[in-house]
């Protein structure tokens, strides 16, 4: 008689602050100024994702070199046409397999007493820096392949133009978002602009 | 607290008004925002009668040209031409009229609260504190009947939060007052509420009258009790005509005005008549008899155009700027210019995102400069008056000499002189690259110009090399870095010299890029991301510095930001 439900208790009291969980114990294990990577089944997924890509891709040569093949009749180019379009769906299987790891190898984060920073990259690097006072939200998404692995994406926003929202993805998803959670206490209300 | 009865308007004080209070469901968030320092909420309050005019001016536009129709129709003696024009203006009246009856607006615990619609309503409910700027436009129209029309802009979305068409300036002046004392913008003006009535009933006053220049207003209306030398408004900057004429000899604005006068000419002009001025223009230039003539006449009409092109840019900023006040009370500059169409903007000093000089070749040899800011909110492209007088033309042109003053003035504690600045510039190798790029491009226009014709193809990528080479050189140069004690400082540009300034807790985020080129010539790209909607067309992105200087700058970088945090509410 007396339980009431928790989502109910939530709602009807007057301040919510009071019943914000602790962040002292979570916030030590994530501030340690270290380079982190992902989580390693992030590569799975991706690869997951980039042989569906592979997959779809191909059947649209395949199907080029078919309608091809009814448009012209058999011709010696359209075996050069066949032969090109199978090197490519070679190289590009190869990729989706090579890729997601190299990808992996250079993505990392780190959150410090500053911010939080990525460096990612292959051919073109990039390195940012999101100080903690300016993150205006933070969400946690998650695709359906993500799901199979247990990851999601964190996405982080600020007020900026450029890098508006800056996203990273292939966290393991309880770990995405504590640090949501985290990095939305660290900023206290200071949004101003 | 209700408004002084003296006040001219009738619907301030229209008895229901208190009444309407309970329906509206925005109170209930009140509870949580207590208003601060004992300020009591307004009442309702209602738009300008002359709105119903001036919102049928903006929304009938659509509808202008089939009524305009079906009124040329009945001139010419049929009566079912007047239908189709009440068809289409009977409705336009009547939104227009429900629009007006159902606005209201008021101020209730920190919130601008505005109502509109009856069936379907829409409230919007801005936080005071979120207000970036209130705005003002004010055409001959609306001086004549003593309004204006009024925005209220936070850092949000793309267009204004809330759009007032039309209020008296008494009205504004009283909504201006009750946000500004909310945010505690000018310290003296957060009075208590008898001191909000005073101000009100100051402004009934003064503010009715027909053309008192609204730069004025502010000073007049402030009651004798509350003045203090905080108070006052201070002018920080006026354009003399002289110098705006300068400024528009400097300009390419004249192309702009000249599209509109096309634009217009063939909107206006009817075919016969365009054809009897080109009749006009054949019969009148001399026949063309040898060709010394005939180049003659180009040059002389291409010099002809030209002086015509300045004249027009010469009236531009004379119909832009005319009067030009920037003005400086407490916290707020408020800026005020315009010949027919008067613009006031108020950009909050706190709000500066980025600052910037911009110097093109014309005015650096006139010795002038133009000053843009950039606040939080709005869109890139500007779109209306007060927007682009506010960002775009921050100060439209100050000679050399008063720059470093003035952008002293934008920020506390901020003072400025770029030649005592520690630039820091690009990369040594920077030079080599360039033209490293300029020697490729050259190339490539020599091997593509012959493959396209044989003998003299070669040509173009000739003349372009040295053209190239020049600009490689000119462009290394051209940019440099520096960090303040309080910020971050870009410059860059060939021709059109910009300077951009922001400032460590006005950072949002700050990333490195690199290309693999940048990884060959061991360079990388530095950004520094702000929340300026359009940064002023000058985004800091400093290219080819050292790949070093970088990695060390962005940590330096992180800890400024990291300690500089917004502390502004």
């Amino acid at each position: 008689m007396n339980e009431i439900p928790a989502w109910s208790r939530q709602d009807n009291s007057e301040s919510a602050n009071a019943q914000q969980p602790p962040v002292a114990p979570l916030a030590s294990s994530l501030v340690d100024g270290e380079f982190h990577t992902v989580d390693p089944r992030s590569i799975q997924a991706d690869m997951i994702t980039s042989l569906i890509f592979s997959g779809v891709l191909s059947l649209l040569i395949l199907a080029g070199c078919i309608v091809a093949f009814f448009y012209f009749g058999l011709v010696w180019q359209l075996f050069a046409i066949l032969a090109a379009g199978l090197v490519l769906i070679f190289g590009m299987f190869c990729l989706a397999f090579l890729w997601p790891r190299i990808e992996f190898n250079r993505l990392k984060y780190r959150i410090d007493r500053e911010g939080l920073e990525i460096r990612r990259g292959v051919v073109w690097r990039h390195q940012i820096t999101i100080p903690l006072g300016r993150v205006q939200h933070a969400d946690v998404s998650q695709g359906p392949i993500q799901r199979m692995f247990g990851i999601g994406t964190l996405m982080v926003h600020t007020a900026g133009t450029q890098n508006a929202s800056v996203g990273l993805e292939g966290l393991e998803h309880q770990h995405a978002v504590a640090i949501r959670d985290f990095i939305v206490h660290q900023r206290k209300g200071q949004d101003a602009v | 607290m209700p408004f002084d009865p003296a006040n001219p308007d009738p619907f301030q004080n229209s008895p229901d008004a208190s009444e309407n209070h309970q329906s509206e469901p925005a109170s209930l968030e009140s509870k949580s925002n207590q208003p601060s320092e004992g300020l009591s909420d307004t009442e309702l309050m209602y738009l300008h009668p002359s709105s119903l005019f001036f919102d049928l001016l903006a929304h009938g536009r659509t509808y202008l040209v089939p009524i305009v129709f079906g009124l040329f129709g009945a001139a010419n003696g049929n009566t079912y031409f007047l239908l189709i024009s009440g068809i289409f203006f009977i409705p336009a009246v009547g939104m227009s009229v429900f629009r007006y009856m159902t606005l209201r607006y008021r101020i209730e615990a920190d919130h601008l609260i505005v109502n509109q619609g009856l069936v379907f309503r829409k409230t919007r409910t801005v936080p005071v504190s979120r207000i970036q700027n209130i705005d003002l436009v004010q055409s001959v129209l609306h001086r004549m009947l003593g309004v204006a029309e009024v925005k209220i802009e936070t850092a949000s979305g793309t267009e204004p939060e809330a759009v007032l068409r039309v209020l008296s300036m008494a009205q504004m002046e009283a909504l201006r007052k009750a946000i500004f004392a909310r945010t505690g913008r000018n310290d003296n003006d957060v009075g208590t509420a008898s001191e909000f009535a005073s101000c009100g009933e100051a402004v009934a006053s003064s503010g009715n009258s027909l053309d008192a220049p609204f730069a004025e207003v502010g000073r007049e209306q402030q009651p004798t009790a509350l003045t203090s030398p905080r108070d006052t408004t201070q002018l920080v900057h006026s354009i003399s005509s002289t110098q705006l004429m300068m400024a528009g000899l400097a300009s390419n604005r004249g192309l702009i005005m000249l599209s509109i006068l096309i634009g217009s000419y063939f909107q206006l002009v009817d075919d016969n008549a365009q054809k009897s001025i080109f009749d006009f223009f054949d019969q009148w230039f001399p026949k063309v008899e040898s060709i010394v003539w005939f180049v003659g006449l180009i040059i002389a009409s291409v010099i002809v155009g030209l002086i015509c092109l300045r004249l027009l840019g010469i009236g531009w900023y004379l119909l832009r700027f005319f009067g030009y006040r920037l003005e400086r009370r407490g916290d707020d500059l408020r800026i005020s210019c315009g010949l027919f169409t008067k613009v006031s903007a108020t950009v909050p000093r706190k709000r500066i995102q980025l600052i910037s000089i911009h110097r093109s070749l014309i005015m650096r040899w006139l010795g002038l400069a133009s000053i843009r800011v950039e606040t939080a909110g709005g869109s890139g492209e500007l779109q209306n008056a007060t927007e682009s007088v506010s960002k775009r033309w921050f100060v439209p042109v100050i000679s050399e000499s008063q720059v470093n003053e003035l952008i002293g003035m934008l920020r506390p504690g901020l003072s400025w002189d770029e030649s005592a600045l520690d630039f820091k510039p690009v990369a040594e190798l920077a030079l080599t690259r360039l033209r490293r790029i300029s020697v490729v491009v050259s190339v490539a226009l020599i091997v593509i110009g012959l493959i396209a014709s044989r003998p003299f193809g070669f040509l173009p990528g000739l003349v372009a090399f040295p053209l190239l080479w020049w600009w490689a050189t000119k462009k290394a140069r051209s940019m440099r870095y520096a960090r303040t004690e309080q910020g971050v400082v870009y410059r860059s540009g060939i021709l059109n010299q910009k300077i951009s300034i922001t400032f460590f807790e006005k950072i949002q985020t700050l990333s490195i890029y690199q290309s693999p080129f940048d990884r060959r010539w061991k360079m990388a790209r530095l950004i520094v991301d702000t929340a300026a909607a359009g940064p002023a067309g000058h985004f800091i992105a400093v290219p080819y510095l050292d790949e070093s200087f970088v990695q060390q700058e962005f940590q330096t970088l992180r800890e400024m930001t990291g300690e500089n945090q917004p502390v502004f509410g």
